[in-house]
C-alpha cells in the first residue's frame, strides 16, 4: 500500500488509524454487550453471596460471610462434594479408557463407514439429557441396579464418551503410525511400543479429554438427578436448596467452585504450557 | 563375502483376491547394495514389507543369513527399516531416536551413548544428539532415521524410498553418502525406488520388478545394455522402441520389418519370423548423418527434425520418422550445430546397439 | 492384516458401553411407550393409548407446540449470535480469539443451576433488574412479563446456550483463514453476500451442531421453565419429568412424550439443514 504524500502526513495518518479503530468500534461493542449478558448471573451469584438484602434484590444493606460459613457448615456439603469428586474421576477414568481405545479402533477403518462410525458415537450428545437419564433409569430399574453413585457414574460415563472420542480422533488424525511399526522393527514388543511410543505422544489429548470428562461430570445435574436416588452431588444439593425457597448459602457455594474451577484451569494451562516446551 | 544375505524362495503373496507377487525367487549376497526397482503397484514395498515381518508371505520362504524367518515377527528378525519419511519418535530428542534400539536390549547408559556417539559421527550429524525431530531439515531427519536403523548392527538394512521426499541436490547429495556408509559397513543394503537413476547410482544389483514379479536381475550396467524385455529396456535409461514383425532370423540378429515399412535390424533370439516385435535402441547410439553424406550402414531410418533441445552434457533431437511417430537422438552439441529445424536427416546405429524382442502387449510407443 | 484386525478390537469396548447403556435403555424406553402401567406396576403390551394421549389432549399438545415454538426461537437468536461473536473473535480480534473463548468458557463455572437461579434473580418482579429500572424512573410499575413467561425461559435459555453454540462454530470458522475472504473481497463478494455465498458454506457443520445443541438443550429442559416459567411455562421437559419423578409417575406415558420429542428433534434438524442449504445456494 502506497502512502501518498498529501497535506499534513500526520493528519493523514491519524484519520487511517483513526478510521481503522472505529471500524473496530462496534464490533468490540457487541463483544461487550453478550459478555455482559453471559456474566451477569455470575456477577450477581458472586455479589450477593457476600451481602445482606432481603429477597436477594437491591438495596444492599450490608456485607457478611454468613452465607459461606452456612454453606461450609452445611453437612450435606461434604458429603456431596465427596461424591461429586468420586463421579468425576470414575466417569472420566472409564471415559477416557473406553473412548480412546475406540478411536484407535476408528482408525482401522476407512472412507464412509468411518465417519457414519463417528457419527454414531456422537448420539448420546445428540438426544437431551433428560431422555438419557429417563431411559438409564427405567433401565436401571428393570435389571435391578439400585439408584446410587455407579448408576449416576455410568450415566456421566456414557455423557463424556462422545466427547472423548471426537477429541482423541482429532489427535488420531494427525498421528503418524509409522512410527509404531519403527519401535516394533528396531524390537520394541507391541507392549512396549504402546508404553515408550503411543502413549507419550497422546499423552496431553489424553489428558485434555479427561479435564473436558471432569468438567462435563462436575456440572451434570439432569442425569444425576433421575439416577442417584437418595444420595447427593453438589448440583443435586443445590436443586434441592433451591427448590426449597431462596437460600443465599447457594451463592456462596457456587462461588466457591467457580473460583476453584478457575484456579484449576490456570494452572492445567501453566502445566500444559511449561510441557510443550 | 559369498554366504547368501537373503533369500527370498518362491514367494506368493495375495491380498484378498489381488496378487501382489507372484513366485518371487530372488537371492541377495551378504554386502551388498540391492535395489529393488519398479513403477508403483509393481510389489517391491509388499516385498520389503515381507522380508522386514510387517506382512506375511501367502506362501513362500524368506531366510536371512540361512536361518528361515519366514513366521518371526518384525521384532525379533536381524532387520531394520529405513522408512520413507523417517518415522522419528516426536517426542524424543536425535540421541534417544537412535539409542532406542539399544534401551530395548537393556544396553547400559554407556554403552548407548558411546554407541549414539557412533552413528553420529557416522551420518556426520556429531552434536546434534539434544535436537528435537521438529527442529531438523528434511536430510538430517533421514540421516537420523539412518542412524537409528544401524545403531543395532542389524544384518540386513532395508530403505523404503527414503529419499523421495528430499529435493533434487539433497537427492542426489544423500545418495552417494548412503553408498558410502554402506561400504565402510560391509552392511547389506536392500533399497526400493521407483527412481531408476537412483538404482543405477546406488546398488550393486538391480532387481526390475513389474506387476509382481522380478522381471530381470543384474548389475546396472547389465540391464542397462542388455535389458531382458521390453519392459526393463523401458523402465531404464531412455530408449526408443520401434515396433514391427520379425522378418528373418540368422545368428542371434533378427531384421524386423517395421510398421512403417523400413527395414532395419538389432540383436535377438527366441523370435519367429512373422512375429510381432519391438526394436529399442538408446537415443546416445543414434547417429544422425546429413541427408547427403557418405555412410554406408545399411539399415537406416529417416525422418524430419521437430525441434532441438538443448539439456547441457548433450543436446537432443525428435525426428518425426513417420505420422505420429518421434524417435529421440542425443548428440555431443558439436554435433548438432548444422543441424535445422525441418531438416530431414539420415538416423543409423551399430546393429549391435539395438536389441529386438517378443512385443509386450501394452509397452510404449514412441 | 493381521495387524488391522487386532486395532478393529479396540472399537468392542466402546461399542458393549454404548449398546448397554445407551442403546438397549433407549430401546427399552421405546418399547415401555407401548405398555400399560397400573397400580404402579408395568403390564407388558401393545397400546397406541399413550400416543393418543399425547396427540389428542389439547393440554400436550399446547404445551409441544409451545416447547417447539420457544426452543426454535432460541436457537434462532443464539446461533446468529454465536456466529456473529465467532465471525468477529477470527477476523476482527484475532490476537485475542484465545482469550475471549477462555472468558466466554469462564462464564459457564458457576453452573448451570446456579445461573438459572441467578436470573431469576434478576428478572424477578422484585428483583434486580425491576428495582434498578425503577429506582432510576426508567418505569413507575415493575415488569411483570419478564418472570415466569416463555420471555424469562428465552432469555435464560440464550444466555445459557451462546457459550455452547459458540464452540463448534468457532471451531469450523478457525479454519477459515483471512486469505479465503481477503479472495471473496477480491472477486467483488463482499458484505452480506459475501457471508451468505462464502463464509457460511465453509463453516456449515459448525453452524448445524450449534444449531443442534442448541434446539434439543432448549427443547428438552426442564429446569429452567420450573424455575422461571411458573404455571404457564410449562414445557416438554417439565411434562416427562413429572412422569417418573413427580407425585403421580406414569412410566409409559412419559416414554411416549420423551419418544415423541425425540421424533420433532430430529424432523426440525433435517429442515434446518434443508433451509440453510437452500439460503446459502447460489
Amino acid at each position: 500500500m502506497t502512502t501518498f504524500k498529501s497535506s499534513g502526513p500526520r493528519n493523514q495518518l491519524r484519520t487511517r488509524g483513526f478510521r481503522r479503530s472505529l471500524r473496530k468500534l462496534g464490533p468490540a461493542i457487541f463483544v461487550g454487550v453478550v459478555l455482559s449478558y453471559l456474566f451477569a448471573p455470575v456477577i450477581v451469584t458472586v455479589l450477593f453471596s457476600f451481602t445482606v438484602s432481603p429477597r436477594l434484590s437491591l438495596p444492599i444493606e450490608g456485607f457478611t460471610l454468613d452465607w459461606y460459613k452456612s454453606a461450609f457448615g452445611n453437612p450435606l456439603f461434604v458429603d456431596a462434594t465427596m461424591n461429586t469428586l468420586t463421579l468425576a474421576l470414575s466417569s472420566a477414568i472409564v471415559a477416557v479408557i473406553f473412548g480412546t481405545s475406540f478411536a484407535f479402533g476408528i482408525t482401522s477403518i476407512k472412507g464412509r463407514r468411518r465417519r457414519i462410525a463417528l457419527t454414531a458415537s456422537l448420539l448420546p450428545a445428540a438426544i437431551p439429557a433428560l431422555v438419557l437419564g429417563i431411559a438409564l433409569a427405567v433401565f436401571f430399574s428393570g435389571i435391578g441396579s439400585r439408584q446410587g453413585l455407579l448408576n449416576a457414574s455410568i450415566g456421566h460415563a456414557v455423557l463424556s464418551l462422545p466427547f472423548v472420542i471426537l477429541t482423541m480422533n482429532a489427535r488420531l488424525e494427525t498421528f503418524d503410525f509409522t512410527t509404531l511399526e519403527a519401535a516394533r522393527d528396531l524390537g520394541a514388543s507391541p507392549l512396549q511400543t504402546f508404553r515408550d511410543i503411543t502413549l507419550p505422544i497422546i499423552r496431553t489429548a489424553v489428558i485434555g479429554a479427561g479435564l473436558l470428562a471432569v468438567a462435563l461430570s462436575l456440572d451434570e445435574f439432569v442425569v444425576t438427578w433421575f439416577n442417584i436416588g437418595n444420595e447427593m452431588t453438589i448440583p443435586v444439593l443445590i436443586w434441592g436448596l433451591l427448590r426449597r425457597g431462596i437460600d443465599p448459602s447457594i451463592n456462596a457455594l457456587a462461588s466457591v467452585v467457580l473460583v476453584s474451577l478457575i484456579a484449576i484451569v490456570m494452572v492445567s494451562n501453566r502445566l500444559t504450557n511449561r510441557s510443550e516446551r | 563375502m559369498n554366504q547368501p544375505g537373503v533369500q527370498i524362495i518362491n514367494v506368493n503373496k495375495q491380498f484378498g483376491t489381488h496378487t501382489a507377487l507372484h513366485n518371487i525367487d530372488l537371492t541377495i549376497k551378504s554386502g551388498e547394495f540391492v535395489s529393488l526397482l519398479g513403477p508403483s503397484g509393481c510389489g517391491k514395498t509388499t516385498l520389503l514389507r515381507i522380508i522386514s515381518g510387517f506382512e506375511e508371505a501367502t506362501s513362500g520362504t524368506v531366510q536371512i543369513h540361512g536361518v528361515d524367518v519366514t513366521n518371526t515377527p518384525p521384532h525379533l528378525r536381524s532387520t531394520n527399516i529405513v522408512f520413507q519419511r523417517g518415522a522419528l519418535f516426536p517426542h524424543m530428542n536425535v540421541a534417544e531416536n537412535i539409542g532406542y534400539s539399544l534401551k530395548l536390549r537393556k544396553l547400559s547408559k554407556a554403552q548407548i551413548a558411546t554407541r549414539v556417539e557412533e552413528m553420529l559421527v557416522l551420518v556426520k550429524l556429531e552434536g546434534l544428539g539434544g535436537r528435537g525431530p521438529s527442529e531438523l531439515s528434511g536430510g538430517q531427519v533421514q540421516r537420523v532415521a539412518l542412524a537409528r536403523a544401524l545403531a543395532s548392527e542389524p544384518s540386513v538394512l532395508l530403505l523404503d524410498e527414503p529419499l523421495s521426499a528430499l529435493d533434487l541436490k539433497l537427492r542426489q547429495h544423500m545418495q552417494l553418502e548412503l553408498r558410502t556408509i554402506q561400504r565402510q559397513l560391509g552392511a547389506t543394503f536392500i533399497y526400493v525406488t521407483h527412481d531408476q537413476t537412483e538404482a543405477l547410482v546406488l546398488s550393486d544389483q538391480i532387481a526390475v520388478m513389474n506387476e509382481g514379479r522380478v522381471v530381470q536381475v543384474g548389475s546396472p550396467r547389465e540391464i542397462y545394455a542388455n535389458p531382458a524385455t521390453e519392459f526393463a529396456s523401458d523402465f531404464i535409461g531412455e530408449i526408443n522402441l520401434l515396433h514391427g514383425t520379425v522378418a528373418e532370423t540368422a545368428d542371434g540378429l533378427v531384421h524386423i520389418k517395421l510398421t512403417t515399412g523400413e527395414l532395419l535390424a538389432g540383436k535377438g533370439s527366441n523370435l519367429s519370423v512373422g512375429q510381432r516385435a519391438t526394436l529399442s535402441v538408446r537415443p546416445e547410439s543414434i547417429r544422425v548423418n546429413a541427408f547427403n553424406s557418405l555412410d554406408d550402414s545399411k539399415f537406416r531410418l529417416s525422418g524430419r527434425i521437430l525441434d532441438i533441445i538443448f539439456l547441457g552434457s548433450r543436446t537432443r533431437l525428435q525426428i518425426e520418422i513417420a505420422e505420429g511417430k518421434v524417435v529421440l537422438a542425443d548428440l555431443d552439441d558439436q554435433e548438432t550445430v548444422e543441424l535445422t529445424i525441418g531438416a530431414t536427416v539420415k538416423l543409423s546405429w551399430q546393429i549391435h546397439q539395438a536389441n529386438v524382442w517378443k512385443s509386450e502387449s501394452g509397452g510404449s510407443q514412441l | 492384516m493381521k495387524n488391522s484386525a487386532a486395532i478393529r478390537r479396540l472399537l468392542l469396548p466402546g461399542i458393549s458401553l454404548y449398546a448397554i447403556f445407551f442403546i438397549i435403555p433407549l430401546s427399552i424406553l421405546a418399547v415401555y411407550s407401548f405398555w400399560t402401567q397400573i397400580d404402579f406396576k408395568m403390564h407388558p403390551g401393545f397400546t397406541l393409548e399413550h400416543y393418543q394421549t399425547v396427540f389428542m389432549t389439547s393440554l400436550y399438545r399446547d404445551v409441544f407446540l409451545r416447547t417447539i415454538i420457544v426452543a426454535m426461537l432460541t436457537a434462532l437468536i443464539v446461533v446468529p449470535i454465536a456466529y456473529i461473536l465467532s465471525y468477529i473473535m477470527q477476523f476482527v480480534f484475532p490476537s485475542k480469539a484465545r482469550l475471549l473463548l477462555n472468558i466466554i468458557l469462564i462464564s459457564m463455572f458457576s453452573g448451570y443451576l446456579v445461573r438459572i437461579y441467578a436470573w431469576r434473580t434478576i428478572l424477578g418482579k422484585e428483583g434486580l433488574l425491576n428495582t434498578a429500572l425503577i429506582h432510576f424512573r426508567i418505569i413507575t410499575e415493575p415488569i411483570t412479563f419478564l418472570i415466569f413467561s416463555n420471555w424469562s425461559i428465552a432469555i435464560t435459555l440464550v444466555g445459557l446456550l451462546i457459550p455452547l453454540a459458540l464452540l463448534p462454530i468457532w471451531s469450523s470458522m478457525s479454519n477459515v483463514s483471512k486469505d479465503h475472504l481477503e479472495v471473496a473481497g477480491d472477486l467483488g463478494s463482499r458484505g452480506f453476500q459475501m457471508h451468505r455465498t462464502i463464509l457460511i458454506p465453509m463453516v456449515l457443520p459448525g453452524i448445524a451442531t450449534a444449531f443442534a445443541i442448541s434446539f434439543i438443550l432448549a427443547a428438552g429442559d426442564f429446569v429452567v421453565p420450573t424455575m422461571l416459567g411458573g404455571t404457564n411455562g410449562v414445557m416438554a421437559g417439565n411434562l416427562i419429568a413429572d412422569q417418573f419423578k413427580g407425585l403421580a409417575p406414569n412410566w409409559p406415558l412419559g416414554a411416549s412424550l420423551a419418544i415423541c420429542v425425540l421424533a420433532i428433534l430430529i424432523a426440525i434438524q433435517m429442515g434446518f439443514m434443508k433451509l440453510v442449504r437452500e439460503v446459502t445456494r447460489l
